[in-house]
């Protein structure tokens, strides 16, 4: 009985750890910074994640199947370039620039997806492919040029608020929520994880294991859609160089998270706190005047501490 | 008592949860066979595993040659002469035989790998133990059986003095365990020891010196092979007794359901045809590779045919693939649990409903979680899997509840037809008996079953029709009345044709 | 268990120690004051927050200005590197406005992508200064920074002026998009078309301010015109580097001309070596002490109107050369 009840805790322990851990962080940080713990700053730190947060939660889905996307900064570029373009040369409503920039991600994402799923390319290779496609696609549309002077609505969405809330956090938010409904509520959820966990065994299972790695891509996709809107919004101009190594911090936040690289294994909201770490690292680096040369560093320390964290979980 | 070359004494052994082995003992004498049996999960291959050093033991101790010692690595074991062949074999498949046989201790000349050395000793080596093959062939060109005879090889490269085999004969043929057999006579005559892990009685029976049973993680005894008999053994090993391993059927064959004609997958196999019929079990004999499975994964869609047609109830299936088959009501509990049955990390409530998520979730998507762990609680009960939880993962049950998954994901699906690989492979005494029932009644229930196996008793007891391969081909069908042990050998290794 | 909970705890505290530890190490380094509080109640000791796009060899020595003013007019110095991403800078002046900094110098990883600051800065009632990139916007902004259209015609107008007022030139840029690439690009276009019909660009393209991206697209380029290239622009000295290289290898240098901007040592060398023709001298140290006491005068009212402030870009020949082979860039 005793070594049931200790099982528990201990798993109960290693589930809440990462939180812990953001909370004895953001402790330490208060002590040593008075400006941690203000309401702007935390605003500010919620407000900062929003983009990576919301990759990362694309990055997730994807790492569930086993497959990795490298293309996810590049996206972000090519979607936010082309949502800068057409509100500096059309006069069309935001939601249908938007859902322009939305469509744009998932088209890529659906480029990824088809050749991973159905031709079974290695995800490392052809998402390398697609980020220097889309990078390339962004200067070909741009010329090179950023794209400025937007309109002072869609600015709104990266520097408004609704109820005192920063609206790129309220759209994480609400991204979370749909994902975590997608991963948990629905079958399509139960179907990501069991083709990462053990493909073959979903295709015995009657699972189109093809149609759900290629749906992955795209849900990906979509993120990076949904995060250049805020990106362009947040520095108001679409930038061909815009999201450069965004895939890096996606997966580190991914990978703090608890997710495996390997497929099968991990939780949306692992990576949500992952985004938090990593968010609360940087704001309070940057609160205590540490050289970003010291804080690349200490970024990947937190990276190795998650992965032996994880390591020593499955031994 | 200078025959002790290794004693293991007062053994302990937890991992998370379970207690795998509580103060056991063992000791190998020189120039014995010892086998070492147990329901699965007593602890026999944890403590090999600690002796090879792959696991350190929490308390107790190991001798060798009556000195105390404590292996850290499989490495350390290795060098001191002990070595264990696992029972899944994990060569480098994309490298030569010889370059596996001597991977870590290559031969040099300077810097450089002498191959030329290295392939004639490997040549030298695999004459040992009956092998020939060009020391140049990839590994991922063997079969499972020439594998295992080059692991042996590899023992015997490292000069081992004590031979540890967990289960050798699980995945290879009666003639290549024959095969094995002898070579393992020669090792005992080298004065060498082997410890051989193994359920199966007969197996015991014939090459065993000395036995030593497990039970639940305790050591239960160590007797001489001539002073036990197979009853004694079982009652040990499960403590209690088993009257009928296989349960008597009053199932009743009736219309044909599948029929099978002239199916070819170029190189694999050809020209196939048979029909099944309701409430009958159809036995699959043949030896390893002869194309069994092949066959059912072509007839699951799972590989594609290049010729031939398969009619469910009568209608022709084009095209087939797992989604296509499943709808029109076959299930498949795979041979390979791990490789294609299950999803090890998933829950048990995950895996069993995996196939039904379809009819368990509405149009939307949503999965209807109430009446999913309804049904997978009630699959649970009824083919009283045995787990902690429905939340519990998949890969820390038992290989003959991890089975009774996989079935109860396809019983779910409420199937016409169900086809079993190897059902029973690697579970222990008492859950094969359960498994055996469950078959039957299915049959009973008028279920269309095809039951492949490559134990011959279990073909025998089970099947009311049997149909045999050789090389991809069919080479014989008999009832269960023509069926004998001897017929079904001729087939399988096609001495005879015909006769029937 | 407690071994895990232990390496957790491990973890924790290494990242809390290297905190705490840089912190109290940047804050010793910043010339005697330690306690934060005590500085800004002391009255002139003004902290100044900065962010800058990416510490290039530039950039560091422009800091280096900056830390050396700073020091001199007493004030503190918060340092960050935006690391070339346009939304972490924007974060970084979130987050210097939220340690209520008293002024906030921005060297732009993009000059539009910055506009967003201005706003902020504002509504925090803290004034802003740019410095080195000049922001893409119609109001009026305190600016201290090199003139790169006037680098680029510079540049452009000694290289024609020594191929004798016509010929065939090539134009290495920078990564396309850069303030500095469209400025210096501008400045080449400018003097460009005046002698239009005279001087023909025979091809522009980016080598990314890098030496070797330079070295291979030159050698193409010798490759595809010949020996009709007569002046190579390069808009900074690691790419004339790279072009010198391949004119070198292609037996050619004598007869094409190359110029450059930025004055890196190894430019200077190149230029006392008769290598490189010339190039515009942009001096980081004095960009960064100008940055700092333009900061220092606004907010001691010295300062009231926003304007731009170019600092002076002397051509650097055989010339003049060794008057900076001689101080900064003495061994």
């Amino acid at each position: 009985m005793g070594e049931k009840t200790r099982g528990f805790d201990k798993k109960w322990i290693q589930t809440y750890m990462l939180i812990f851990i953001v909370i004895g962080l953001g402790v330490i940080l208060s002590f040593i910074s008075s400006n941690f713990l203000t309401v702007t700053n935390l605003l500010n730190v919620v407000r900062q994640i929003a983009v990576n947060g919301i990759l990362a939660i694309g990055m997730t889905i994807v790492c569930l199947t086993g497959g990795i996307d490298l293309s996810v900064g590049s996206i972000v570029a090519f979607s936010g370039i082309i949502a800068a373009g057409m509100l500096r040369d059309t006069g069309y409503p935001i939601i249908i620039i938007v859902l322009a920039a939305i469509v744009v991600g998932a088209v890529c994402g659906l480029y990824n997806g088809y050749f991973v799923a159905y031709w079974n390319a290695a995800p490392f290779v052809v998402t390398l492919s697609m980020m220097t496609i889309a990078r390339g696609m962004t200067y070909v549309y741009s010329d090179g040029r950023p794209i400025s002077n937007l309109r002072t609505e869609f600015l709104t969405i990266g520097k408004g608020s609704i109820a005192g809330i920063p609206i790129p956090t309220l759209i994480l938010v609400v991204v979370f929520i749909l994902g975590s409904i997608m991963l948990t509520k629905l079958k399509f959820g139960r179907y990501v994880y069991a083709v990462g966990g053990n493909e073959n065994a979903a295709m015995v299972s009657g699972i189109n294991v093809k149609r759900i790695k290629m749906m992955v891509y795209v849900l990906s996709g979509i993120a990076c859609g949904i995060a250049a809107i805020i990106l362009t919004a947040r520095v108001s101009a679409g930038l061909p160089q815009a999201g450069e190594s965004y895939e890096l911090d996606a997966i580190a936040a991914t990978v703090i998270g608890g997710t495996s690289l390997s497929g099968g294994r991990g939780r949306l909201w692992g990576t949500i706190v992952g985004a938090v770490l990593l968010g609360i690292v940087n704001n309070g680096l940057d609160l205590l005047n540490v050289s970003s040369f010291y804080q690349q560093i200490v970024k990947g320390l937190i990276i190795l501490g998650a992965i032996l964290i994880d390591s020593k979980r499955n031994s | 008592m200078e025959n002790i070359v290794l004693e293991a004494r007062n053994i302990t052994k937890r991992f998370p949860g379970v207690l795998a082995l509580s103060n056991v003992n063992f000791r190998l004498v020189k120039g014995k066979v010892h086998a070492l049996m147990g329901e699965n999960g007593a602890g026999k291959s944890t403590l090999m595993k600690i002796i090879a050093g792959i696991y350190q033991a929490d308390e107790g101790n190991v001798f060798l040659h009556g000195e105390k010692v404590v292996f850290h690595t499989p490495k350390q074991a290795l060098t001191n002469g002990i070595s264990m062949i696992h029972q899944e074999l994990s060569p480098i498949l994309d490298m030569t035989i010889a370059e596996n046989l001597f991977l870590g201790k290559e031969f040099c000349k300077g810097k450089f790998i002498d191959y030329r050395r290295m392939n004639s000793e490997a040549t030298a080596l695999m004459e040992r133990v009956g092998v020939d093959l060009p020391p140049t062939m990839l590994m991922k060109e063997l079969s499972v059986s020439q594998m295992q005879m080059i692991e042996i090889a590899k023992a015997l490269a490292y000069n081992a003095e004590i031979i540890i085999m967990d289960e050798p004969s699980a995945t290879i043929t009666e003639r290549e365990i024959a095969n094995l057999f002898e070579i393992i006579q020669g090792l005992k005559e080298d004065g060498r020891c082997i410890v051989y892990i193994t359920h199966k009685m007969d197996e015991v029976f014939r090459i065993a010196d000395e036995i030593t049973v497990f039970r639940d993680g305790q050591y239960i005894g160590t007797y001489d092979a001539d002073d036990i008999d197979e009853n004694q053994l079982v009652v040990k090993m499960v403590n209690r007794e088993l009257t009928e391993i296989y349960p008597k059927k009053n199932n009743k064959a009736a219309d044909e359901i599948l029929r099978v004609e002239n199916l070819c997958q170029k190189g694999v196999f050809e020209d196939i045809s048979f029909t099944l019929r309701k409430g009958e079990i159809l036995g699959f004999s043949g030896l390893m590779g002869s194309g069994r499975t092949e066959v059912m994964n072509a007839l699951f869609g799972i590989t594609h045919p290049t010729s031939g047609t398969i009619y469910i109830n009568g209608e022709k299936v084009d095209k087939p693939n797992p989604r296509k088959i499943i709808s029109k009501g076959i299930g498949y509990v795979t041979e390979d649990r791990k490789g294609n049955g299950l999803v090890l990390e998933m829950s048990v409530y995950d895996n069993t409903i995996l196939p039904s998520l379809s009819k368990l979730s509405n149009r939307m998507g949503v999965v209807n979680r109430r009446k999913a762990l309804e049904v997978a609680e009630e699959y649970k009960e009824k083919l009283k899997i045995k787990t902690p939880g429905l939340q519990q993962t998949v890969k820390q049950l038992s290989g003959g509840n991890q089975q009774k998954i996989v079935l109860a994901k396809w019983l779910i699906q409420n199937p016409d037809i169900i086809i079993f690989d190897e059902p029973t492979r690697g579970i222990d005494v008492g859950a094969k008996t359960e498994i055996y029932k469950l078959v039957a009644n299915l049959a009973e229930e008028g279920k269309a079953i095809i039951f492949i196996s490559s134990e011959m008793p279990e073909i025998l007891g089970m099947s009311d029709r049997v149909i045999v391969f050789y090389e991809g081909k069919k080479t014989g069908e008999l009832s269960i009345e023509e069926a004998t042990q001897e017929r079904i050998m001729m087939y399988a290794s096609d001495v005879e044709k015909g006769g029937a | 268990m407690k071994k895990r909970l232990l390496s957790m705890f491990l973890v924790l505290a290494m990242a809390a120690s290297m905190l705490m530890g840089c912190s109290t190490g940047t804050e010793s380094s910043d010339g005697g004051s330690s306690e934060t509080e005590e500085k800004t109640e002391k009255k002139d000791g003004y902290t100044i927050g900065c962010t800058v796009y990416y510490m290039t060899e530039f950039i560091t020595l422009m800091v280096e200005g900056m830390e050396e003013k700073a020091k001199e007019l007493g004030c503190n110095l918060v340092m960050l590197d935006a690391q070339n991403d346009a939304q972490n800078q924007i974060t970084q002046v979130e987050n210097l406005i939220a340690q209520k900094v008293d002024i906030i110098v921005v060297a732009a990883v993009d000059s539009d992508a910055i506009v967003p600051a201005i706003e902020m800065c504002e509504n925090a009632g803290i004034p802003l200064v740019g410095v080195n990139m000049l922001i893409n916007t119609d109001q009026p902004y305190h600016y201290v920074g090199p003139d790169d259209v006037l680098a680029g015609e510079l540049e452009m107008q000694h290289a024609i002026d020594e191929i004798g007022g016509k010929g065939n030139v090539v134009i290495l840029e920078g990564p396309i998009g850069q303030s500095a690439q469209i400025q210096r690009l501008e400045g080449n276009m400018n003097v460009l078309k005046k002698y239009e019909g005279k001087v023909e660009l025979l091809a522009q393209q980016t080598a990314n301010w890098s030496r070797e991206e330079a070295l291979s697209l030159v050698e193409n380029w010798i490759e595809t015109f010949g020996g009709k290239i007569n002046a190579v622009v390069a808009q900074n000295d690691e790419m004339a580097l790279g072009a010198i290289q391949a004119l070198e290898a292609a037996g050619v240098k004598d007869k094409v001309v190359v110029t450059a901007v930025d004055a890196i040592k190894d430019g200077c060398n190149a230029v006392k070596e008769g290598k490189l023709l010339g190039t515009v001298y942009q001096d980081a140290a004095l960009e960064g002490q100008e940055a700092v006491q333009k900061a220092y005068d606004v907010l001691e009212g010295k300062v009231t109107e926003k304007k731009l402030d170019y600092i002076d870009m002397p051509w650097i020949t055989t010339e003049n050369v060794d008057d900076l082979l001689t101080t900064i860039y003495a061994d």
